[in-house]
């Protein structure tokens, strides 16, 4: 029978020849083919005011155009992979040109000292006369032991709904406790933060336990002054609308989200204080946030600052008028996308800011797990670029559909190999995608790396010094402000609410005390209200 | 009644014969020409138009052996495929 079948397929020393030459002529068509889709892409990312990234196998140079970063794009890949590396050419390449804005929210802080550091090497490259104007370029959000960059949370950006901002807020808020929020806690956060933004005022624990538990206080300081209306009756009916227990819940909740210094002063600074103790500088371009965990520093505050200064980047290009070429790269985007609110704010800014030059580059290390799948495929879907370190199956078939196939192999075979591929690929080895194009394998270019000129501790130094200290204030200084602000409100209310739980006046607890005429008034406009009531309900 | 039934069988397949004949003459054809085709080595899609090579480094789909020689027959397991799906267009092309 093998004779038989030997006539009819031929004889197999020849058949097995044949085979050698036609697999080794295919494989070298297809490497024609591959090598063609790959200089077309390289062509297509290059372009003006482009910067070197990398080179493919082959030694062809990858370069990016400033234009290419200036789209949305996506970058992912495990730890050590060479992400911050890769981000670090990417935004120096991007701010090269000295008028396009970069923000960066780093809520691990790798990026960021990463990037630090190469900043402080720059100062130090440059000349004496010249070193004035780059650190200029800086703002820099961090915190330290005895100064931090103070946030302006309650300043209302012109033209945006502050009840907007204060649900953003809110929600910001909720992510920094351990503890799942009810539907009445987050109106009552909704509410004091509605009221701080209406007032220009900050929050203290003080004012917080008077704000929800003595109904005085309200009445004769935060009513009167507040002057959105419809703000001021949902304020006035607190104690109809959120039971007592729920209002002491969430002063227990403030007591220990506001135990640490920074989130006193994050949260104590008024707008006006803040402009008083770190006015904004125009001629700064590159924004830096480090919100990774520092000593003095809770996870938890820091992620919730990271997602309230992602709140304030959109917020401003959302009321800003001209174009600005903006990059916004937000690092370990599954951290701040966690809650919905905050997730469709930002898939609502990657997909309206495009025309007021804003583009975002998120980044994490396993979006498919650590991102909401809507949240994720939204993201991948408006990302016009993708950048791809060593990573898992799920994020591999995301690229596969950009990668050239090959003819002699299944799609199956295909994308089991390419799976494996990226799962094993070397650190600094990436593939880079831009939509409508095949993808490009290629390692990052390396990084100049600052401490092989000067110590480490030089350059550390050298930006917390020169660099971060113009946008933070010392610690002692913002403390002793609120202190001032705090002693003065509560001495022009009386003096009288230690506003401790023992003290809660109002219908609920039928505590009515009055301390002056003000107080008299609302009392009787409240007995009135509810007499008017109970008759309605009759 | 058996010697009967034996000439009446023979007698059907005299009558038969001409169709067996005609079977047989059929495959001999097709068999000859596959037999030219394998060894001519390549073979159009008629689809694309394509030249598929036959002799290739391709891998069994019955016990996924990989090997250099025809792709329609697997020397492992002895697995012969009537046709295969064109490289190009990845139409089903019938040799067999």
């Amino acid at each position: 029978m093998p004779a038989a079948s030997d006539w009819f397929f031929g004889n197999r020393k020849e058949s097995y020849a044949r085979a050698r030459r036609n697999t080794a002529a295919m494989a070298a068509a297809m490497r024609g083919a591959s090598e063609e889709d790959a200089r077309a892409t390289l062509r297509a990312l290059d372009g003006d005011e482009s910067f070197l990234l990398g080179a493919l196998p082959r030694g062809e140079e990858v370069r990016l155009a400033a234009r290419e970063v200036g789209r949305h794009g996506m970058v992912w890949g495990s730890s050590g992979a060479g992400k911050s590396y890769g981000l670090v050419i990417i935004t120096n390449g991007w701010t090269a040109g000295g008028t396009r804005r970069l923000q960066i929210l780093d809520p691990k802080g790798e990026t960021y000292l990463l990037k630090s550091l190469h900043v402080a090497g720059q100062y130090l490259d440059l000349p004496e006369p010249e070193r004035e104007a780059y650190a200029a370029r800086f703002r820099v959000f961090d915190v330290t032991a005895d100064a931090l960059t103070p946030f302006n949370l309650f300043a209302v950006p012109t033209g945006m709904s502050p009840s907007l901002l204060a649900s953003l807020r809110a929600a910001a808020t909720r992510h920094m406790s351990g503890h799942d929020y009810s539907d009445l806690m987050e109106y009552g956060v909704f509410l004091l933060y509605s009221a701080a933004t209406n007032l220009q005022w900050g929050i203290t624990t003080k004012f917080v336990r008077a704000f929800f538990l003595d109904a005085a206080f309200r009445a004769r300081v935060i009513l009167p002054r507040l002057s959105d209306a419809r703000l001021r009756d949902s304020i006035e009916h607190i104690e109809t609308t959120l039971p007592t227990q729920t209002r002491t819940a969430i002063v227990r909740q403030f007591d220990i989200l506001l135990a640490s210094a920074p989130a006193r002063i994050s949260f104590g600074l008024s707008p006006a204080m803040v402009h008083a103790l770190a006015p904004a500088d125009a001629r700064a371009t590159d924004f830096l946030g480090n919100f990774g965990p520092t000593p003095q520093r809770s996870p938890a505050l820091a992620k919730a600052m990271a997602i309230n200064r992602l709140i304030d980047v959109l917020n401003d290009a959302n009321v800003r008028e001209e174009i600005t070429p903006e990059l916004v790269l937000v690092e370990e985007v599954g951290v701040i996308v966690k809650q919905p609110a905050v997730a469709d704010f930002l898939l609502e800014g990657s997909r309206t800011l495009r025309w007021k030059g804003l583009s975002m580059v998120c980044v994490a290390q396993d979006p498919a797990n650590a991102i909401p799948r809507e949240t994720a495929t939204a993201l991948v879907l408006n990302s016009k670029w993708l950048l791809a370190f060593e990573c898992g199956k799920e994020e591999a078939l995301w690229l596969f559909p950009h990668v050239t196939r090959a003819a002699n192999q299944s799609e199956a075979e295909q994308r089991q190999a390419f799976v494996r591929e990226m799962a094993r690929l070397p650190t600094q080895q990436a593939v880079l995608v831009k939509k409508g194009l095949p993808a490009v394998r290629f390692r990052t270019r390396d990084l100049d790396d600052p401490t092989t000129r000067y110590p480490r501790e030089l350059l550390t130094e050298t930006f917390e010094r020169e660099i971060a200290r113009r946008s933070m204030v010392r610690v002692k200084d913002a403390e002793a402000r609120i202190a001032t602000w705090e002693a003065d409100l509560f001495a022009s209310y009386g003096g009288s609410s230690s506003a401790a739980p023992s003290t809660v006046h109002g219908p609920q607890t039928g505590g009515a005390a009055t301390r002056g005429i003000a107080d008299l008034f609302a009392l009787l406009d409240r007995a009135r209200g509810k007499s008017a009531d109970e008759e309605n309900s009759r | 009644m058996t010697t009967l039934r034996w000439i009446g069988l023979a007698l059907l397949y005299l009558l038969a014969s001409p169709v067996y004949l005609i079977v047989l003459a059929r495959k001999a054809v097709k068999l000859i020409r596959g037999a030219a085709l394998m060894r001519k080595g390549y073979l159009a899609c008629p689809h694309c138009g394509e030249t598929n090579a036959l002799d290739l480094l391709a891998t069994c789909p019955k016990c996924r052996t990989t090997e250099y020689g025809n792709r329609l027959r697997c020397t492992a397991c002895g697995e012969q495929s009537r046709g295969f799906d064109c490289d190009s267009c990845g139409v089903t092309i019938k040799v067999l």
